[in-house]
């Protein structure tokens, strides 16, 4: 639900970039533009103004804010390897504070692209040597993370799959989808023998064979995703008690 | 998203300290949240006759059992199942379900340049369709 | 986390009302008013030309209500609503500038002729035309035949052609050099298509133009078949599998006719949209 009309804040900045002939206004009216266009789900438009308003700045501040903003966005929007080229941008940083904010987000970026060690690396970055506990607790999730990434390996449980149809997915927790897979290649099978029994292979492998390989072959398919998502479940369990770490180190305002 | 306000606050005033490290763990809190959409076949529930009834019937229990386990190699968009029901349910059951049986023979992915993409599901457009009472308009 | 989202919201656009109103009062305090005539009409024209079409026709339509005079905004309003494909705006818009269709002055008549046949509107095209005289002779005859061929009457169109021969408009050239392309006119028939598959299954469809569903057709109906053949033929009547495949058999050979003829549909109305869109681009084209 939206509350308040940014097509009329966009057209007021516009007049206001379009009338602004001394470029006094041109900054702000920029920055805002972007992020009304960003409300807009206009995130091509929404990048285009912070790069117009990074132009227009000085500050050495309040670009590298600028260019973390743009990164943010990236990252909402999943470009991950472009948030990564804005964060390798970054001016000279001249504050502990701009240190840590680079490796929180590098953190983030990374544990999103799944290079879980780049990930490790930045976030420990960003906690201060004092606080034994949480570094513990950190490198203790991205062990976590290793074992999730070994136990549930797609491949492993195609190869289960191969061998008794629906064997995979209930490996990887789906036990459902692992019976009803067992349940339906089961019966074609044996649909299967028993027309070549009765009739002959050929007859066998036109009428019953291509239905078995498409349910044979979707059941080792399905097998793959079940390990792919069960992963995707299990990490984003993690990701949560990674942000609670951070959360807990930084006070509330 | 939900914190622009104080995104933009912060921009334009440019107070740097360290509390505003908060704002940048709230922007990420929720990047990994699994969100599980499970299609639900409203329409093919109606049933105007014992016959539609007993195939509306038919049609969920093979969407629900059966075509989870296949690889969703269909070209086509709606799939001959999901065709199947639509055409029964418009033209009849005798007829939508010889226009199942024709459905079936073209789906097959040999000749891609007869139809149109289907710009949400990136797969080629076949709904149902008459041509024969179409207009250009 | 809704309740925070709403707040959130509100003080972001009570934020924003108060940057907008600094803003403007601002602007004022430069001895320049952002909003009046001159001005309005300078970034109505730039947001006119660089395509923005949606902005454009708002400042448009806050400089028509307060100046009826000014001939250029409404021609470019009217203008912007053509462009962002609103014919039935435009037209109406038009129509409210003056008083009678006939009153309708050169420069606006060839844009609610253009609005008038995008918007299918043929028949009130067909009327204006007769009515209104503010075209030049060239202009009119290229609407007309436009607005008969828009309406798929391509003997009327021809007529009209045929009827001023010497014009010299390259526009109308194009029309007739599609016009004398006999392939857009040749039709399937879906009878024969249908004559054709119920002797050879797949045939109709080969006829039709997609040959390689014709040949899957014809295999599947050929399998089946012989699948219960093969079926009958072992354990007599009481087959099973003669029986299913049976009605498999006799289900694609009726799923075969009945998609011979709406191929031949479908490459009738294929054959159409293509006349169609070829006419389209001439006519968006008109200058």
């Amino acid at each position: 639900m939206t509350i308040g009309n940014f097509d009329n804040a966009i057209e007021a900045y516009r007049r206001v970039l379009f009338f602004d002939s001394s470029g006094k206004y041109s900054f702000k009216a920029g920055l805002n533009l972007s992020v009304c266009y960003l409300k807009e789900n206009e995130f091509d438009k929404s990048q285009y103004y912070i790069d117009f308003a990074y132009v227009l700045s000085d500050n050495d501040s309040i670009k590298n804010e600028l260019i973390f903003q743009k990164a943010a966005n990236f990252i909402e929007y999943e470009y991950y390897d472009q948030a990564l080229i804005e964060l390798l941008n970054l001016n000279r940083l001249t504050s502990e504070y701009f240190e840590k904010k680079k490796n929180f987000y590098l953190g983030i970026v990374y544990f999103q692209k799944k290079e879980f060690r780049s990930s490790d690396k930045h976030f420990n970055n960003c906690i201060d040597t004092i606080y034994t506990a949480e570094k513990q607790k950190l490198s203790y999730l991205f062990n976590e993370i290793n074992h999730i990434n070994k136990r549930y390996n797609p491949k492993f449980a195609k190869t289960l799959s191969l061998i008794i149809p629906g064997l995979g997915q209930i490996y990887c927790g789906d036990i459902k989808g692992g019976l009803n897979s067992l349940l339906l290649t089961g019966a074609l099978g044996f649909l299967f023998f028993n027309t070549a029994i009765n009739y002959s292979i050929l007859d066998a492998l036109i009428s019953v064979g291509p239905w078995y390989q498409r349910y044979y072959q979707g059941g080792f398919q399905n097998a793959e995703r079940s390990a792919v998502s069960k992963r995707e479940k299990e990490v984003a369990l993690i990701y949560s008690d990674i942000i609670d770490i951070f959360e807990r180190l930084v006070p509330f305002k | 998203m939900r914190h622009i306000f104080t995104i933009i606050l912060f921009l334009l005033i440019s107070i740097i300290s360290n509390s505003q490290t908060r704002e940048d763990i709230e922007r990420f809190k929720d990047l990994n949240i699994i969100t599980e959409d499970k299609y639900k076949f409203e329409f093919a529930k109606k049933y105007d006759s014992d016959i539609k009834f007993l195939i509306s019937r038919l049609f969920l229990f093979y969407k629900v059992f059966v075509s989870s386990q296949d690889a969703s190699s269909c070209t086509f968009t709606p799939s001959c199942s999901e065709y199947a029901m639509i055409s029964i349910q418009n033209q009849g059951s005798i007829l939508g379900t010889i226009n199942f049986f024709d459905r079936f023979s073209r789906c097959n992915g040999l000749s891609p340049e007869l139809y149109s993409i289907n710009k949400e599901t990136h797969k080629l457009d076949d709904p149902p369709r008459n041509f024969r009472y179409e207009t250009l308009h | 986390m809704i309740l925070q989202e709403i707040s959130g919201m509100r003080l972001f656009t009570s934020y924003f009302i108060v940057q907008y109103f600094i803003f403007h009062s601002i602007s004022s305090v430069n001895a320049q008013d952002l909003f009046n005539l001159q001005n309005s009409r300078k970034f109505a024209y730039y947001l006119y030309l660089s395509g923005d079409f949606e902005l454009a026709i708002k400042e448009y339509e806050r400089i028509v209500f307060f100046d009826s005079t000014d001939f250029e905004s409404r021609l470019n309003l009217v203008q912007s609503y053509r462009h962002t494909g609103d014919y039935g705006r435009a037209i109406i818009r038009t129509r409210q500038f003056f008083n009678s269709s006939r009153n309708i002055s050169y420069g606006f008549s060839n844009e609610y002729c253009k609005s008038l046949i995008l918007n299918n509107s043929l028949s009130e095209s067909r009327k204006f035309l007769s009515l209104n005289d503010n075209f030049t002779n060239e202009d009119k005859i290229f609407y007309l035949v436009s607005t008969e061929l828009f309406d798929e009457d391509y003997e009327k169109a021809r007529e009209i052609i045929n009827i001023n021969q010497d014009m010299g408009n390259p526009y109308i050239d194009r029309y007739i050099s599609i016009l004398d392309n006999k392939m857009y006119f040749k039709y399937k028939s879906p009878a024969f298509s249908v004559a054709l598959s119920s002797i050879i299954p797949g045939a109709g469809k080969v006829y039709s133009g997609a040959w390689k569903d014709g040949i899957v057709s014809f295999f599947f109906v050929a399998t089946s078949a012989f699948q219960s053949y093969r079926g009958f033929e072992k354990n007599g009547v009481k087959s099973a599998y003669g029986w299913v495949f049976g009605g498999l058999a006799t289900g694609f050979y009726l799923g075969n006719l009945f998609g011979s003829a709406k191929a031949a549909h479908k490459y009738n109305s294929n054959l159409k949209h293509n006349l169609k869109h070829k006419i389209e681009e001439i006519f968006y084209s008109y200058e």
